[in-house]
Formats: C-alpha cells, structure tokens, sequence
C-alpha cells in the first residue's frame, strides 16, 4: 500500500472514522516510527484546536436581533393572514343579509355584482393573477413564451458557463443597466444567459439544468415596472409580491415562480414539479 | 374570546425553530467568523442564515441534523454573496509546507522527541491565528471535523466532495497547522535543540 493512502488512513483512524481493512493501526503505527510520528501529529493537532482553537460564541446583541426579526416576520404573516379572513368573514357576512327570502332576486344580482368587485380587489390566487398576465409588454406572459421557445430549441442561450460571475459579467457587458442575481446551486447546473431588449432596455435571463429539467430565469430591475414602463406586471401581482416570500403554482404542467430580491423582480418557469423546486433551487437562492 | 389560529400556529413555529435552530446560534457564529475573518460578516451572514431557515423551516425534515442543515444554508449564503467580498489570505504553496514538514519529521524521529506538549503553551490566540490562515478548503474541514464534530459524511456533504477527499484534506490541513504551530512554538524559545530560524517556511 503506497505510504500515502497509509498516512491518510492514520487520519481517518484518529478521526474514528472508517480506515482499510487491510491495516491493523494498533500493531502497525507502534512498529513504525514513521506511522507513529504521523499519528502523534495528526492527534495532537485534533486535540490542540478542539481545546485551544477560539470557540466565539454568537453575541447577544445579535441572538436578539435575530429573533426580534423573526418574531416581526411572525406577526406581519398573522396580520396579513388576519386581514384576508376578515375581507372573506365580511363577505359572507354581506351575503347571508342580502339572501334574505324577502331580497333573493334582487340578493342574487347584487351578490354577483359583490362577488366580481372582491375578485379585483386582490385576493385572487397567484394561478388566477397569472391568467390576467397578457400582452407582449408583460413579464410573465414574456417569461412562459421564453420558456416554450427555450424547449422548442428556438431560445439558445448566448453565453454558456455554469461559472455565475462569468454570466454576470456578459450581462454587465451586453448593456444589463441594474445589477443581476445568478446564484450558483449544488442540485442544479447552471447553463447560461442571455440578454434580451425591451424599448432600448437589455434585460437578463439565465438557465439551469438538471436530468432533463429545465429552470428559466427572468429578472428585471422593480423601476422597469413602476416608474419606466418599459414592462408590465398587474398591479395587485407586484402588491402580492411584495407582500411575499415568493409566489408558487403549477399552471399546464409548469412550474411558475416569482419574488422579489435586491430591488428586482423576478419570474422562474421550469418543467419541475412545484416540490421539487422548493426544496432543491428556491430554498437555496432565497 | 375567539382563539385566533393562525397565532397559534407561529406560535408553534416559533416554538420548534426556537428549540431546533436557534441552539445553534453560537456553533454557525463561530464557524462563519472563521471563514470570514471579520465580524460584520459574521453577523450579516448568521441573520442571513437563520431569516432563511426559519422562512424555509417548514421545509426542514423533522429528526434529521438541523445544524448540518444550518450549515448548508449559511454555505450557500456565504458563497453566493459574501465570498466575493472577502479577503483570502495569502496562498499557501503546499509543496514548501510539505518539504518543512519532512525536515522536522527527520529530525524528531531521529532526536527520538516529538514538539506536542509545547504546543499546549501557545496562546489560544496563536492557535487560532494559524487556523485562519489556512487556505479556505483546509480551513472549512478543521473547523467542522474538530471545532464543530462533524463526521467525514456531513462534511463531505457540506463541501460537496467525496469522503476520500474530506480525509485528504483534513491531513494535509493538520500538517499545514503543525508546521505553522512548530514556528510558533520555535520563535517563542519552545522547541528545544532547534536551530532557530532556520526551519522556516
């Protein structure tokens, strides 16, 4: 056995960890003064940072930051949570006045007219607001074509590296005018980028791959939408962003996402399953 | 009074990450000023990582190891966003560091002694001084197999590399550190029989 594999089995054996079967350590490191010094290095080196290796403990400055945050966090998720059970308590409520036997005609038209003017209000789902997403100028209706294009192999990516910074720098190159998120993920591969151009705008979008699965990425600086005009999103979709982690929902056999990070908006199309993605992309990129 | 149920389920929430991840605090701390070297980082990175687990704690399978979990998360933040800003130290040209290791190897198995208990009157300071300056990849595995505990699975796992090369590595960093420990201890008058200064890297 060559000495080196021997050395790096004396490690693994001070680490109690599994060594080769053909070493008898007990034996062999008291026989050699070679094995021997390798051992008491490897030993006395454990032992000296497990004992005299600083351990900083947190502060506790930021141990209560932390959980003043999240206790924060927790409390903006039941207000809002609070908030939209009273919207739907009051409409119930709305309802049982207005079906009364005496008014049931007049009860019913009016309950249609309530219920389409509670839809627009908001509390429409992400599946439905994505339906309302149309025309050439919208992000998501953009973000689903992009994605069929890429799969029908007329979408190829301009740059291809799985190096994030690489892809970022070619969107810094290509005239990408806010600063882009490319993250790279240990479950998926990163495939490349490509910049498209909206009213004089380039815009950044990026691929990644994994076992025949495909994420698309599309992301746009938040001005683009409120102040410029140079893309659309429907008012209570960017409302329900902000509000948001991110949004979530399988629509025709795809998976769309959307979220907000450092001042941009971002849309995610990809033909993995809604669990999938959770656990293996998005809860590694947010 | 109505019992509100969504209080009651963060409050549940809370409840679990309080008593699952927040024990944690001080082990992430620790590791993530290690790997940074400055404590703005540290603190950035750990708010990061525990605002992340706790957003994605419904995600964290109950039983498993949530500080491997943890550690995950706080890799994958300290690559995506603070590695860039952060200072490497100097390159360590492992090829001297091995020949230095050899010369002392020779000469202490021949004088028959072996500098360990010299070691044990470095500063805790010094120790940790010559951890920092480890490269990165050597750093990451002393800290998580000898600070933190972690088997050779979890790291390699954390790392993502083989187990092999968890081994690899991890002998190659403690020799890194003997060579860097045995210069302490031979500037400050420790070793014994050497001839100082002339076994430097």
């Amino acid at each position: 056995m060559k000495k080196d594999i021997i050395y790096e089995n004396i490690t693994a054996y001070v680490d109690g960890e599994k060594t080769d079967e053909k070493l008898n350590f007990e034996s062999d490191i008291k026989s050699n003064k070679d094995f021997e010094f390798e051992y008491r290095v490897q030993s006395s080196v454990k032992r000296i940072v497990a004992s005299k290796g600083i351990f900083t403990p947190c502060p506790e400055y930021l141990k209560e930051r932390i959980k003043k945050e999240i206790r924060e966090v927790i409390i903006n998720n039941v207000n809002r949570t609070n908030e939209d059970t009273n919207k739907k308590l009051s409409l119930s409520d709305l309802l049982k006045i207005i079906f009364k036997p005496q008014l049931a005609l007049a009860g019913a038209f009016i309950a249609v007219i309530l219920m389409f003017l509670f839809s627009s209000d908001g509390n429409k789902n992400f599946a439905e607001l994505i339906e309302l997403q149309l025309g050439n100028k919208n992000m998501l209706f953009q973000a689903r074509s992009n994605f069929e294009n890429i799969l029908a192999g007329k979408l190829k990516p301009q740059i291809i590296s799985a190096n994030s910074e690489i892809i970022k720098n070619y969107f810094r190159q290509s005239g990408v005018n806010y600063s882009s998120e490319v993250t790279e993920c240990k479950n998926w591969n990163l495939l490349g980028g490509v910049v498209s151009e909206e009213n004089g705008v380039k815009l950044a979008h990026h691929v990644y791959e994994k076992d025949g699965m495909l994420i698309y990425i599309y992301q746009a600086k938040k001005d683009y939408f409120l102040n410029d005009k140079i893309l659309f999103l429907s008012s209570d979709l960017i409302e329900k962003i902000e509000e948001s982690n991110y949004l979530i929902c399988e629509k025709e056999y795809k998976t769309i996402a959307t979220w907000e990070k450092s001042g941009n908006i971002f849309v995610l199309v990809s033909n993995s399953p809604v669990k999938t993605l959770e656990d293996t992309f998005l809860s590694n990129i947010l | 009074m109505k019992e509100n149920k969504y209080e009651t389920e963060s409050e549940k929430l809370y409840k679990e990450f309080e008593d699952e991840a927040l024990p944690h605090m001080d082990a992430i701390y620790n590791f993530a000023l290690k790997m940074s070297g400055d404590s703005d980082v540290a603190d950035d990175l750990v708010q990061d990582t525990f605002m992340k687990a706790f957003r994605f704690f419904d995600k964290f399978e109950k039983g498993t190891n949530c500080k491997a979990w943890l550690f995950r998360i706080l890799k994958n933040s300290y690559i995506n966003e603070f590695r860039k800003s952060s200072r490497e130290p100097d390159k360590v040209d492992y090829e001297d560091v091995q020949n230095f290791y050899e010369t002392i190897k020779s000469s202490e198995i021949s004088s028959n002694h072996i500098v360990e208990d010299e070691f044990s009157k470095l500063l805790d300071d010094e120790i940790t001084e010559a951890i920092t300056k480890l490269p990165e990849d050597f750093r990451t595995v002393i800290i998580l197999s000898d600070i933190e505990g972690f088997t050779y699975e979890e790291i390699a796992e954390f790392v993502d590399i083989p187990v092999g090369t968890v081994r690899s590595r991890l002998h190659r960093a403690r020799k890194m550190l003997y060579t860097k420990l045995y210069d302490y201890a031979n500037d400050r008058g420790f070793v014994k029989n050497s001839d100082k200064g002339k076994n430097k890297i």
